[in-house]
């Protein structure tokens, strides 16, 4: 199955991207989800999926940053 | 009893030791909510059957005008030492064609967006994660 690839993942690290619908390409990014939000007005992109990209070094565990 | 089927959604990660760089595949889910007939964004959350709760940044709840610090205070605990500070609102959770009232806890402190067990997987009759075909799978 296609998806993003890991050089795209690895340049968005500590990002807020949005995504397209089917969660395949990244549209555009910001450093909040406050500035990818406007970015995405201001596009008139109305059906983008925010997500985070986490640093590409560490493990998710909850409750922390 | 209808299906929601979404796959994981992948990430990257670079080994410590060796500095390969892989793919890591985790329980990513694109969710939605609505607040006083205000909708935000879809944003992804991680499916988390750890958490007790639903636990999302405070900027996203913003963005639907929800005034974070005027709900009630409650306090998360998780790995190690670490406990952060959280306001619960009760808002509409929107997946798929599905949706349903529930609470969500709103943190300055908190970036990846969590759904826990009692504001979402209590909500269906099973969430199924497929660690090989890295599916999830929730019927209600």
């Amino acid at each position: 199955m296609k998806h993003i690839s890991l050089h795209q993942l690895i340049t968005f690290q500590n990002k807020w991207v949005a995504l397209s619908k089917d969660r395949k390409k990244i549209l555009l990014a910001g450093n909040t989800i406050e500035e990818t939000q406007e970015k995405l007005k201001k596009e008139n992109i109305k059906d983008a999926i925010l997500t985070y990209i986490p640093s590409t070094g560490k493990y998710i565990s909850p409750v922390c940053r | 009893m209808p299906l929601i089927k979404y796959s994981y959604f992948p990430n990257a990660f670079i080994d410590p030791d060796s500095g390969k760089k892989k793919f890591i595949f985790r329980p990513l889910l694109p969710i939605a909510m609505r607040y006083k007939n205000r909708s935000a964004s879809f944003i992804q959350a991680l499916l988390d059957s750890g958490a007790d709760n639903n636990l999302f940044p405070a900027s996203y709840g913003e963005s639907i005008g929800i005034n974070i610090k005027k709900g009630k205070l409650v306090e998360h605990v998780g790995i190690g030492d670490a406990s952060l500070l959280a306001y619960e609102h009760k808002i509409h959770v929107i997946i798929g064609n599905y949706s349903f009232p529930t609470v969500i806890h709103f943190s300055f402190s908190q970036t990846i967006p969590l759904l826990g067990r009692k504001g979402f997987f209590f909500y269906f009759h099973f969430v199924k994660f497929d660690e090989k075909q890295h599916i999830i799978e929730l019927k209600y």
